[in-house]
């Protein structure tokens, strides 16, 4: 798994590729909690190169959802692979995510 | 084609756990198993492996073993360890619906196994959990 970090358009983008499982959520969630700790951007992440996440990766997700919330900044998912867009639908994410298709629409909507 | 089988034994520790997976997960795409089965294997194989190092305390020759089956259309996976006896088929399901603040950061793992596998059982064989997992495939999915 890597993950590469951009800021683009007064945003922060996280792109993935790989897999996010037991062993690599550790350094995802590291790499998130260094965008939490930027107070003014928004945060997206690219998800155009991950195979697959597993529930440990999905907790990274809701933390920085739960702890986004109140602070309103914006946390925006983007380009999802038919599997993990699976995953995120079978563990009720859409309702708490917000998902866009592309790049492109996350930096503009999210 | 017949079947091809192989074994994975290895302490309960998340070191090895990780070498096991890449192995298995390289016996997989040595048989042909398209990327997206092989994906959501690994997947539950996460979930349970995690699991199953949570509850068994490496030492006194504790160990993890899988037995990976690969025919017929399908993947099957024995998953046995020495821990306590656990019966994850029994988890009852996440609710999914709560809002963003009441809903747990937990508890998704066993319901992502139920939902991506066509099979999955427990029973407690002798001293140890076993646990099978099993999806078919066909050999044109991507």
């Amino acid at each position: 798994m890597t993950i590469t970090r951009e800021d683009q358009d007064g945003k922060i983008v996280l792109t993935l590729s790989g897999q996010i499982d037991s062993k690599t959520a550790k350094a995802f969630e590291e790499e998130i909690n260094r965008a939490l700790g930027d107070e003014q951007s928004g945060i997206v992440i690219d998800c155009a190169d991950l195979a697959f996440i597993s529930s440990a990766g999905l907790r990274i997700f809701l933390i920085a959802a739960k702890k986004l919330k109140p602070r309103k900044r914006s946390l925006a998912v983007c380009s999802l692979q038919p599997l993990v867009a699976d995953i995120f639908q079978t563990t009720g994410l859409p309702g708490i995510l917000t998902i866009f298709l592309d790049r492109e629409s996350a930096l503009a909507g999210g | 084609m017949a079947a091809a089988t192989q074994d994975f034994s290895f302490a309960p520790e998340p070191d090895a756990m990780a070498t096991a997976m890449e192995a298995f997960s390289a016996f997989l795409a040595d048989q042909a198993v398209p990327d997206s089965m092989v994906n959501r294997v690994m997947m539950a194989l996460d979930e349970l492996l995690t699991n199953s190092l949570r509850h068994t305390a490496p030492g006194n020759g504790r160990r993890v073993d899988l037995k990976v089956q690969v025919g017929r259309g399908a993947v099957t996976v024995d998953l046995f360890d020495d821990g306590p006896a656990f019966d994850p088929t029994q988890v009852p399901p996440p609710d999914l619906d709560l809002a963003l603040e009441d809903r747990p950061i937990g508890g998704l793992g066993v319901h992502l196994v139920r939902q991506f596998m066509d099979v999955f059982q427990y029973e407690r064989a002798g001293n140890r959990n076993h646990v099978t997992i099993a999806k078919h495939f066909k050999q044109d999915d991507p």
